[in-house]
């Protein structure tokens, strides 16, 4: 999953792309109003974590720009503005949720990860595929009642495709969503990463993954 | 508490009433005066015509009275009276009604009087009196009427009347005049307390309606301010003055307001990227190389807040009085190179110059801790905020106790309502508050030091965006020439 994270503090900017990209969050960050604008339009992703109070661009502007554009990604905006007004504004904007400063960053992910299931139409965390089951609350994989060890990037693969499950999703859709901004990866590290999956997850019986040829791979 | 109404309107009511009961009593003097006058006029005009009905004929006093003629004195009713006298006191005549004297006064000849006097009958009356002496006629026309013995030859003799009227009329007349005196005075004071309460109401209303409007004033309504339709011109300034207080009290509190959402953002900022450092270096703390960042980040975090905190209790000091000036020689370019010297590599990153203008030594009496203070926030707020590439331009004169200290540079834009609000607390150009290590409280601290100081300082930006600040002490007696200013960015 891929988070934008928009926020002037660059300690707390820092901070917050170390812990989200540990929890398994490909991540930018920019730390002004035009950057954030720019990188949210024409990157692709999953969450933008939006500061309010930015240099060159406000975040209210940023945001109503982004939907002006025709953006569906989910914003979270996270600010140090706590009045109900301000909440209420940010959300009719067009913010998906809100989440004043100081924060438990424990639950900012718990937030993301909230929205993104959102975006999927699942309301639970535990997804079933096939003899796994896949809790992205927890990050944990399951084989009936053996945990599965799977590395960040492994998780983050299995967690993008279940998220879009039924659908083909490309080599080049992961690679932008696992590895964040240019120059990391390759379609090379993504097979390895998929066979490394299947392998874990004992998946040459089942075949919880499936390959398009061509197109990407494929959970049903 | 009294009543500023109730007192106008019993003082002003009672003024009435006075004023006119004094003339009440005043005009019944004089209505009695004249009234009495005219019965008295009356009473002497009755006895001037008796006085010509006396004839003195051969010794012999004669009366020509005729009954008929004078039909007051034969009424049975009320009658008045007449007495003649010789002026041995011998009585010559009484009218019919009369039983017993009227008094007798002694006069001198011809100079009638008229005074109060009880009536034979038990009345109180009026009595006229004269002595006069009866006209000399040649012989008798009514032997009717003779009534004194006839006196030695040659010689006249002088008669005293007396005419005696009841005085019932006359003080039934004065009774009826005092009763409407009484009357129409008490009317007017009951009219005129009516006409100065109508007055009064209707002259408290605008101040009754202030009272509301003040009333329904609080912290939250700060912005409204009074108007009275129909205003009167001398409350007009008093309500000047009150929404003047508002304006100022609404400004003081919006201060207050940002000044709380100010301080509140600048601690939940750090606070939150010390929460964050916290929980992302506990969760992952085998990552030594960031762990040992956050431990960087966590120690710059509290030397700002420190800061933070340090420019917030001199403040607080400086506005409680409560902080110490010395006043001790002070070399003010010893102390703008001082600051230079610590602003003087974030300047060059930002290839910004200084030119100093100033005698080698400018020494004066003064706290050099606190200048000191107050150049390094003048001379940051410079680097901070002057164009890259630029000059920034001090310059310094001094005579005696006076001097006078310029430090000028390029800069945005500032609107004048940005320029009233540089030292206010907190307040940056910026609203995302960006700027790492700037609070927004030198400029705040330069004021409050200045005046602690008992310095002036002045912020403006002219029309080329030299943004200025000056500081003096007293009156110098050369201002320091402009010649030309800062050159602009990229110029140097």
């Amino acid at each position: 999953m891929k988070v934008l994270v928009v926020e002037d503090s660059e300690r707390l900017r820092r901070s917050l792309q170390h812990g989200l990209q540990r929890s398994g969050f490909a991540v930018d960050a920019v730390g002004d109003g035009e950057e954030g604008l720019a990188f949210a339009r024409h990157g692709v992703y999953d969450v933008v974590i939006l500061d309010l109070m930015l240099p060159k661009m406000d975040g209210l502007t940023l945001l109503r720009r982004l939907r002006a554009s025709g953006s569906k990604v989910h914003v979270l905006i996270l600010s140090a503005k706590d009045q109900v007004e301000e909440r209420i504004q940010g959300l009719q904007v067009g913010a998906d949720d809100y989440l004043t400063k100081p924060f438990a960053f424990e639950e900012l992910v718990a937030r993301l990860r909230a929205l993104i299931r959102r975006e999927h139409g699942a309301k639970s965390p535990v997804h079933q595929v096939g003899p796994l089951a896949i809790d992205t609350g927890l990050r944990a994989v399951k084989r009936g009642e053996e945990e599965v060890a799977l590395t960040r990037n492994e998780y983050a693969v299995l967690e993008y495709l279940v998220a879009r499950r039924g659908r083909v999703v490309s080599k080049s859709e992961l690679l932008e969503h696992i590895y964040a901004g240019a120059g990391h990866g390759s379609d090379n590290a993504i097979e390895v990463l998929v066979h490394q999956l299947r392998k874990k997850t004992g998946d040459g019986d089942a075949e919880v993954i499936r390959t398009r040829r061509g197109h990407g791979y494929l959970v049903d | 508490m009294h009543s500023l109404r109730r007192r106008l309107i019993l003082l002003l009511s009672g003024g009435f009433a006075i004023l006119l009961a004094l003339a009440g009593v005043d005009l019944a003097g004089r209505v009695r005066e004249r009234v009495t006058e005219e019965f008295d006029e009356a009473l002497l005009a009755k006895v001037q015509a008796l006085v010509a009905l006396t004839e003195e004929e051969n010794g012999r006093i004669e009366l020509d009275y005729v009954p008929s003629a004078m039909p007051e004195f034969e009424r049975a009713e009320a009658p008045d009276y007449f007495q003649f006298w010789l002026d041995d006191g011998t009585v010559l005549l009484r009218s019919r009604h009369l039983q017993g004297d009227l008094p007798r006064r002694d006069l001198p000849l011809d100079q009638p009087t008229v005074a109060d006097a009880p009536l034979p009958d038990g009345r109180s009356g009026r009595v006229a009196t004269w002595f006069f002496l009866p006209h000399h006629v040649g012989g008798p026309d009514d032997p009717e009427e003779a009534s004194a013995p006839p006196a030695s030859p040659g010689e006249r003799r002088g008669v005293v009347l007396a005419v005696g009227r009841g005085r019932e009329r006359l003080d039934r007349l004065l009774a009826g005049i005092h009763a409407a005196i009484l009357g129409v005075g008490g009317g007017a004071v009951l009219v005129g307390a009516l006409f100065v309460w109508r007055a009064m109401v209707s002259g408290f209303r605008p101040i009754d309606a202030i009272a509301a409007q003040v009333a329904r004033l609080d912290a939250e309504n700060l912005e409204a301010r009074i108007a009275v339709p129909r205003m009167p011109r001398e409350l007009a300034s008093v309500v000047g003055q009150m929404n003047a207080l508002l304006d100022r009290l609404h400004a003081s509190f919006e201060r207050e307001r940002r000044f709380t959402a100010s301080v509140a953002h600048e601690l939940r900022t750090p606070i939150s990227e010390l929460r964050s450092l916290a929980q992302v270096g506990a969760t992952w703390p085998k990552d030594e190389a960031a762990t040992v960042r956050y431990f960087e980040d966590v120690d710059e975090i509290a030397s700002q807040m420190d800061a933070v905190i340090a420019d917030l209790l001199l403040l607080a000091r400086c506005q409680a009085g409560v902080e110490a000036v010395a006043s001790v020689p002070a070399d003010l370019r010893e102390l703008v190179a001082s600051s230079w010297a610590k602003l003087a590599p974030r300047a060059q990153d930002r290839g910004l110059a200084l030119r100093l203008e100033m005698p080698p030594s400018l020494v004066i009496a003064s706290d050099p801790g606190k200048l000191a203070i107050v150049f390094n926030n003048v001379l940051g707020n410079a680097v901070c905020y002057a164009r890259p590439r630029s000059e920034i331009l001090l310059r310094g004169s001094a005579e005696g106790d006076a001097f006078l200290i310029d430090v000028a540079n390029s800069a945005d834009p500032l609107s004048r309502e940005e320029l009233e609000r540089l030292t206010e607390p907190f307040w940056r150009k910026d609203d995302a508050r960006s700027e790492p290590g700037h609070a927004g409280l030198g400029l705040s601290v330069v004021s409050a030091l200045v005046a602690l100081l008992g310095l002036q300082v002045t912020f403006d930006q002219d029309r080329d965006g030299i943004f200025r600040v000056r500081l003096k002490r007293g009156l110098l007696g050369r201002p320091i020439p402009y010649t030309g200013g800062v050159p602009p960015a990229g110029a140097t």
